[in-house]
């Protein structure tokens, strides 16, 4: 190669890891996707990386929630 | 384990207050116990008594981060190395004896942890493969993937030792750079201001055979390239121009020597630069020939004379470049 001649380098396009939820609102896992288009109204690419266990998280308000707790605080709203 | 999933189950009155104060007790400790809660919330805290940690949930509950250590002790006297783990993140080391401090895995140290030490003018330690001598303070900080010093309020650090220590301090680039030059058993100081593997400037004297040696450390896009060791004095006391007993022609560690000669010498062209400069005695009884090697314009000071030049029994000359390719000769004794 000679000085000044630029080598090309091939650059693998960036992957992007987003956190899925179901139609519930609730964590199922964490998607790695091969652009920004492949993102969904499910993808939380804020959240790149979960340690939840799936089907037990919802998302409120920007945050996890155990679903349990949030059931039963919308029960007990519900009947009051 | 004072740990609570928060939620009050229906039942009976004494259940219900029973549940209540199980809540309240996990709130109170810190849900602490040999492993993290259940049910976890965003921000929520947990005292990790395995690894002796407090840790937090972050706002959207995702990952759980250290927050602190769960011991009392913050302030530490060692006199040997003890590996320091997650427990002993945002803890003062006193060293009080020589010593090679050794770390946990930095991905078990996670982002965030970082120690400090206090090294008194009596002790040297070494951390991270190099050796630090005292009085320093500084600090190691680990970013989940790496550990790097952080010299207290940018001071600058100095650290010393034979050149083993250097190479073993992630600096690996030594002994590249000494071209041509041993590299084993020189002493050394390391100069660097600056964080880590951002130095903000770098400069390493080394002593080796009578001679001091620089160099300095430039930073560009690719990171941290030293340069050449240039020899730059002879540190032998009582020797300010210190004899060679090159025969022949003169080589590149020459320069700042006197070449003792007993027979001509030849002046080669591209081996010194702009500044250098070397002396010739004739130690003999008998004229001797300091001759031009070919590409070198060998000039006669004060003269338009250039050339091969003779000197004569006892006498010395003087050789000052003015580039790699031009000399000039001057001294008694010389025509």
């Amino acid at each position: 190669m000679k000085l000044g001649q630029v080598e090309s380098i091939d650059v693998p396009p960036a992957r992007i890891r987003a956190a899925l939820l179901d139609d519930r609102g609730v964590f199922v896992r964490v998607d790695e996707l091969e652009s920004a288009e492949q993102l969904t109204q499910r993808h939380l690419p804020d959240v790149p990386e979960c340690d939840l266990p799936p089907n037990e998280y919802i998302w409120i308000d920007g945050a996890f929630w155990p679903l349990e707790w949030a059931q039963r605080i919308g029960a007990d709203h519900a009947a009051t | 384990m004072p740990q609570h999933d928060y939620v009050i189950d229906n039942a009976g009155g004494a259940a219900v207050r029973a549940d209540l104060n199980a809540a309240l007790l996990a709130i109170a400790t810190a849900n602490s116990g040999t492993a993290a809660p259940a049910a976890l919330f965003p921000h929520m805290r947990y005292a990790d008594t395995t690894a002796g940690v407090v840790r937090r949930r972050n706002a959207a509950n995702s990952a759980w981060i250290d927050v602190e250590s769960t011991d009392n002790d913050g302030y530490i006297f060692r006199a040997s190395n003890i590996m320091l783990l997650r427990a002993d993140r945002d803890k003062t080391i006193h060293a009080t004896a020589t010593f090679a401090q050794t770390f946990d895995a930095p991905a078990t140290l996670g982002n965030g942890w970082w120690v400090r030490f206090i090294v008194p003018h009596t002790v040297a330690i070494t951390v991270l493969g190099t050796l630090v001598r005292g009085p320093a303070e500084f600090t190691v900080h680990c970013d989940g993937g790496s550990m790097r010093f952080v010299p207290a309020d940018r001071a600058p650090m100095v650290t010393s030792g034979s050149m083993d220590d250097l190479t073993q301090s992630g600096l690996r680039d030594v002994s590249d750079a000494v071209t041509g030059k041993p590299v084993a058993n020189w002493s050394h100081v390391l100069i660097q201001t600056g964080h880590s593997d951002l130095w903000a400037a770098q400069w390493n004297l080394a002593y080796h055979t009578d001679l001091l040696h620089f160099r300095r450390a430039i930073h560009d896009a690719t990171g941290r390239v030293w340069q050449p060791w240039v020899e730059v004095a002879t540190y032998a006391p009582g020797r300010i121009i210190p004899s060679s007993a090159t025969a022949g022609t003169a080589q590149a560690a020459d320069r700042g020597r006197c070449i003792v000669a007993t027979a001509g010498v030849t002046i080669p062209s591209g081996v010194y630069v702009d500044g250098d400069s070397l002396a010739v005695y004739n130690n003999s009884a008998a004229s001797i020939a300091v001759m031009q090697g070919a590409g070198l314009t060998l000039r006669l000071a004060g003269t338009a004379s250039t050339g091969n030049r003779a000197l004569a029994q006892r006498g010395m000359a003087t050789l000052w470049f003015r580039s790699p390719t031009e000399a000039i000769i001057t001294g008694a004794g010389l025509t």
